[in-house]
């Protein structure tokens, strides 16, 4: 289990009601007014949803978010593919599992600006250093927990299934896919969380185009507002992908585990 | 540096299963040598890019090595290292308070683990660019931001962890104390400060990682010292070698870290059978 499942259960926990959420909702609203009150150059709520909305206006806002999005999922996709690849390799062979091991302890602790520096001054200002530093900054969680899940993978029992003449596709669906359903799952979660903050940093330094440029435009014409509305498009999208998306399907793969 | 304590190390994992490792000792004396062929290939790969490509864009690995060597004996490292890891350790300080509180009542009330869920989720997954640029606009090119950047990605961590040891306290043992009239100080001593340390200690390990990250990125973005203001130093001064340099030593100094506080942890609890 990961830390962010401990969050997603707490979230959907019994005790969950809608009440508690809403007073959470209503204390960091508070406290940023108090923030807006004390600070001189906080700037509102409304007046940063005034601005997202002055954004959507002059065709910014969709426009960045498509082409980030585009570079997010070539880049995850990629990220994922070789991941897996890897990550199959390791959980099925110790040759494999001792030789890149090692690696990708060095490749989980390289932290995702320093991709985005090193892409920007190889490949420029073009649509590579996004996708590259994307892909870089996901693939080692990706092997992580692939090669997890491989090694969950319960032999003996496929062993039993194969002395018992089960058909292939059920012991694929019955034995091999729960087990490997929970670690999958974790994998494009870390994977998607690590991406995006790289392709972030991508493209606030070497993009002229993109959801990190276009923050990096309005922190660099030294308006809050603006960068503010941004963060709140981060913060709203990331919600969305975990705990709307990711978070159910998770619930569901991993269903048979909670009694 | 993804899971809590509830998933152990690599290393144990061939023995809790010992239908995937058909072949149990074997490698013992070899794996040492298997992920050092590794490292020199993949080293070799690099090289040979490096020949390729022959440009200072991609300088060769023995340069790389000169530079990490000359920035060692300059003492520029130390200096370096020392100032991040100071300005990590001070945030840790706050967030080990914060967490502790907030982990406290998260565990004896779910109205709490609700009311705190969605913040700390927020918190503990915020892009790193949205805390860099914060802590630079709050609180400039000093040592300040960085701080707080690392204590408040730690705090959730070792908040969720610290929840999660105050509800592992056995409920009898509770019910126990209250028959038998203990004071308060006790139940917190004898029954919740045993239970909590180990949790807080996973929540200290995989809240490092995340925290160093962000407080160097933090440091790239604005500051005056620490690895973070020297690889912004080199991108500025387009020193590619220099940059290779500083994350070789970044990678170093972090798996070092790891691998001492993995090593206190299970000397630590090694009394705690469940656990270790």
């Amino acid at each position: 289990m990961t830390v962010l499942t401990s969050w997603q259960r707490q979230l959907r926990s019994q005790g969950t009601s809608a009440a508690a959420v809403l007073a959470a909702l209503a204390t960091v609203i508070g406290a940023w007014q108090l923030a807006v009150i004390v600070g001189n150059r906080v700037p509102s709520l409304a007046e940063t949803i005034g601005r997202l909305g002055a954004e959507a206006a002059i065709g910014e806002l969709w426009g960045n978010l498509a082409i980030s999005m585009n570079r997010f999922l070539l880049g995850l996709v990629a990220a994922l593919v070789v991941g897996a690849v890897i990550g199959v390799l390791m959980g099925l062979s110790k040759l494999a599992d001792l030789a890149f091991s090692d690696l990708n302890a060095a490749a989980l602790a390289i932290p995702a600006v320093i991709w985005a520096l090193l892409t920007t001054m190889w490949f420029g200002f073009g649509w590579l250093t996004p996708v590259v530093t994307v892909f870089l900054s996901g693939l080692p969680f990706v092997v992580v927990n692939i090669a997890k899940a491989t090694r969950a993978v319960p032999a003996d029992l496929i062993l039993m299934a194969r002395a018992f003449g089960i058909p292939r596709s059920r012991v694929l669906r019955e034995i091999v896919a729960p087990a490997v359903a929970g670690s999958t799952v974790a994998a494009v979660r870390f994977a998607i969380m690590s991406a995006w903050n790289g392709l972030l940093l991508a493209e606030w330094f070497g993009s002229t185009s993109g959801v990190g440029w276009r923050s990096r435009y309005w922190y660099d014409a030294n308006q809050l507002d603006g960068f503010l509305a941004w963060v709140l498009v981060f913060i709203l999208l990331l919600v969305i992908a975990d705990l709307l998306i990711l978070g159910p399907i998770e619930r569901y793969a991993t269903r048979w585990r909670t009694a | 540096m993804t899971q809590t304590i509830t998933a152990r190390p690599a290393e144990r994992e061939p023995r809790d299963k010992p239908s995937r490792a058909a072949v149990p000792r074997p490698w013992g004396s070899r794996r040492w040598l298997v992920s050092g062929l590794a490292l020199i290939a993949a080293v070799g790969l690099w090289a040979l890019a490096a020949v390729i490509v022959d440009d200072p864009i991609l300088p060769n690995p023995a340069d790389v090595a000169d530079r990490v060597l000359a920035i060692i004996v300059s003492g520029a490292a130390v200096t370096n290292f020392a100032a991040s890891i100071c300005k990590i350790a001070a945030g840790f300080a706050i967030a080990m308070v914060a967490g502790l509180i907030i982990g406290f009542a998260m565990g004896r009330s779910t109205f709490m683990t609700s009311y705190f869920s969605l913040p700390l989720f927020v918190l503990g997954n915020m892009p790193g660019l949205t805390y860099a640029v914060f802590g630079l606009l709050i609180f400039g090119v000093g040592a300040g931001g960085p701080i707080v950047v690392s204590a408040l990605v730690a705090t959730p961590f070792i908040a969720i962890n610290v929840a999660e040891g105050v509800r592992s306290v056995d409920g009898n043992l509770l019910a126990m104390c209250h028959a038998f009239e203990r004071r308060r100080s006790d139940i917190l001593r004898h029954l919740y400060l045993p239970a909590v340390t180990t949790f807080v200690f996973a929540g200290v390990r995989y809240g490092f990682a995340m925290a160093w990250k962000v407080e160097a990125l933090t440091e790239v973005f604005g500051a005056s010292s620490g690895v973070g203001f020297m690889i912004r130093k080199a991108y500025q001064e387009f020193q590619v070698g220099d940059m290779l340099a500083w994350t070789a030593l970044f990678i170093v100094a972090m798996v070092l870290i790891e691998r001492a506080l993995a090593h206190l942890e299970s000397r630590f609890f090694a009394w705690r059978k469940e656990i270790a």
